[in-house]
């Protein structure tokens, strides 16, 4: 059996607004192996957002347990969790979220910069990332130099440069045009074919028919898998 | 795609915003120094971003560092060009004044002035912790020549005036023994003096009016400044029995200065002679003295005084212009991390801990305000000698100025930028990552 990349245990997060307690997440059990491709859908207000912040370590459960990569993290505190997302988790975002005073190259060197221990190859390894990517030719570029799908895919450069146990995208292509967005998801499937493991946040089916498999949450809940 | 938890109260294990602000957290994992300079470079490089808020955060230290700067050498360099002159007039640690009349320093007398004589003056020159006494009496009269008439102050004094003061005649000569026994007709005049009624003219045989009398001048005082505003250099100086006998009419003295031997404590000389003068004027408790000893640092003290109090309130206003520009850099760089914020989320995503956001904008406000006092520090130097340069007024940088003034800036970036470094540390990912 594969070694299990995401475990979470009746996993619940609740909001409290005044007296009333909201509950976002209702028990969400699952499991996310090593090499997967998976795509959580579901309609607004699903709690889409809060799975993947909770998945991503940037968010705490209410109740429940979540193991990520065999390291229980549910009971961190917030240093604990910087780090844990420092050396485990890659996130692309839809926004991108470029540094814009930092080229392309600095911008994927970022996750260095709060690792406890800088690799020494830091830049090399960097430089291969964006080469990876097909941005090799544009390191030194800043990010309004580049177009979206580009800017995109530094990003991505920026999420795998540490060689992360997961690699997390949330709607990586709601700012990109058709064209963009295919290519885009086509690197997550060759990255995947190479063995990564990757969790996709989309409402768009299009997007989700590239994972290997799918999950629809709804109302706080997986609602069917296929 | 919005997030479920906007605007509501998150409700989850650990998940308070102020849980673990006290950011300090990045020392308690050492960084390396590469660590830490890649660390800096990431805030150079946001302050290259934001030139002109940085621009305006250093502006307001640096006008008020320069402010602080300039006032300080002013009244600093006032202060020591006191002190200096004064001893130039040999009346520095070893020497006091005796007035005539008790009262309260520098009012109007408000015993009998007429007791202190020539027979006070002989005994206490036979202490032998005295070095030298020099009597005089002084009025102000008007001294003509030709056309040319100013009220000056007319000094009698004996011949060893001169050495006492460390007064030399750059022209002719000085007072004699002869001319005191005499009671010579002759005046030396004080350089000003002598230039404002002869101007270039040759005064020495000319002679001078005073009071009426007529008085032949035999030498001319070098030059000595002022103190404060106090000229040294208008003075018409005669001799002691003259004033006495055709000019005042009147034996009692002014004044008596008291050279004490070098080494010797002035606070105890004082005393004794305080002790002597009491007993010879037969003044018992609870009578006051009807004298008044004056040291130099009592005139410094007293002729700075209003200085020291102007440059006081200037400092302070200097200093609140300081903290108004410390509220200038908390609310710039409150501008600066709201317009950052999701950058400062990147950062919390791609590993970043609170300590170390709060490392990267406590850096940055530190830097701000270092610079600006360092600046600011320069730029004051500069300005303050060149207002000496064009103006009398002397300008001397105090030592502690060139250390307090960049490390109250500092304190004052370091006070300022520690609220909103923590705003951006308290700043939750998920709040700001849409």
């Amino acid at each position: 059996m594969a070694r299990k990349i995401i475990e979470t245990v009746d996993l619940w997060k609740e909001y409290s607004l005044g007296d009333q307690v909201i509950p976002v997440l209702r028990g969400i059990n699952l499991v996310v192996e090593e090499g997967e491709f998976l795509a959580i859908m579901g309609p607004s207000g699903a709690g889409k957002s809060t799975l993947m912040h909770i998945l991503g370590c940037l968010d705490v459960p209410t109740r429940g347990k979540y193991i990520l990569d065999g390291e229980d993290v549910s009971l961190m505190n917030d240093t604990h969790l910087s780090q844990v997302r420092n050396r485990k988790l890659g996130f692309v975002f839809q926004a991108f979220y470029l540094v814009p005073w930092a080229t392309a190259l600095e911008n994927v060197m970022l996750p260095f910069l709060y690792a406890d221990r800088s690799p020494k190859d830091a830049r090399e390894r960097a430089v291969q990332a964006l080469t990876r990517m097909g941005m090799g030719d544009r390191l030194k570029h800043k990010p309004s130099e580049l177009s979206g799908g580009q800017q995109q895919r530094v990003a991505i450069a920026r999420a795998i440069v540490n060689d992360p146990s997961l690699l997390l995208a949330d709607e990586p292509t709601g700012n990109l045009d058709s064209a963009s967005s295919r290519e885009v998801m086509e690197i997550f499937q060759e990255m995947n074919g190479e063995g990564r493991t990757i969790v996709l946040i989309t409402h768009d089916r299009e997007v989700a028919a590239y994972a290997s498999r799918r999950i629809m949450l709804k109302d706080g809940l997986i609602m069917e898998e296929g | 795609m919005t997030g479920e938890g906007q605007g509501i109260e998150a409700k989850g294990r650990g998940q308070g915003v102020g849980e673990e602000v006290d950011g300090l957290s990045f020392l308690s994992h050492p960084l390396s120094f590469k660590g830490a300079s890649r660390r800096v470079s990431q805030v150079f490089k946001e302050m290259k971003a934001s030139l002109l808020g940085v621009f305006f955060m250093t502006l307001g230290v640096v006008i008020s560092v320069v402010a602080i700067t300039v006032i300080a050498s002013l009244g600093e360099g006032t202060r020591i060009k006191i002190t200096e002159i004064l001893r130039e007039v040999n009346f520095g640690s070893n020497a006091f004044l005796v007035f005539a009349g008790g009262g309260k320093f520098f009012g109007p007398a408000e015993t009998r002035k007429d007791t202190l004589t020539m027979g006070d003056v002989e005994a206490m020159a036979r202490f032998d912790f005295v070095h030298g006494v020099s009597p005089g009496q002084f009025a102000f009269f008007p001294v003509s020549y030709g056309g040319e008439v100013h009220r000056t102050r007319v000094n009698g004094v004996l011949p060893q005036w001169a050495p006492l003061a460390n007064w030399r005649v750059v022209e002719g000569r000085f007072i004699t023994w002869r001319d005191e026994r005499r009671r010579a007709k002759v005046a030396v005049l004080g350089w000003k003096t002598a230039r404002d009624l002869f101007g270039g003219e040759d005064p020495l045989g000319k002679f001078v009016k005073v009071s009426g009398v007529l008085f032949r001048v035999v030498g001319v005082l070098e030059r000595k400044g002022a103190v404060g505003r106090h000229q040294l250099d208008t003075r018409v100086v005669i001799p002691l029995s003259t004033c006495q006998r055709r000019i005042l009419n009147r034996d009692w003295l002014d004044v008596v200065k008291v050279v004490l031997v070098p080494g010797v404590d002035v606070h105890e000389a004082r005393a004794k002679v305080a002790e002597l003068l009491r007993k010879r004027h037969r003044i018992r408790p609870p009578h006051p003295d009807d004298f008044r000893i004056i040291t130099p640092e009592q005139i410094i003290a007293f002729l700075t005084k209003a200085s020291q109090t102007l440059t006081l309130m200037l400092l302070l206003i200097g200093a609140i212009a300081l903290v108004v520009s410390g509220i200038v850099i908390t609310n710039i760089m409150l501008a600066v991390i709201t317009e950052r914020q999701s950058i400062i989320g990147l950062r919390r995503a791609l590993g970043a801990t609170k300590g170390d956001i709060m490392f990267h904008y406590s850096f940055f406000s530190l830097l701000v305000s270092l610079v600006g006092g360092i600046l600011g520090l320069a730029m004051g130097l500069v300005l303050a000698s060149l207002i000496s340069r064009f103006s009398p007024i002397p300008a001397r940088a105090p030592w502690y100025l060139l250390v307090a003034a960049p490390l109250f800036a500092l304190f004052i970036g370091g006070i300022f930028g520690i609220h909103p470094a923590r705003r951006a540390a308290a700043l939750h990912p998920v709040e700001v990552l849409k």
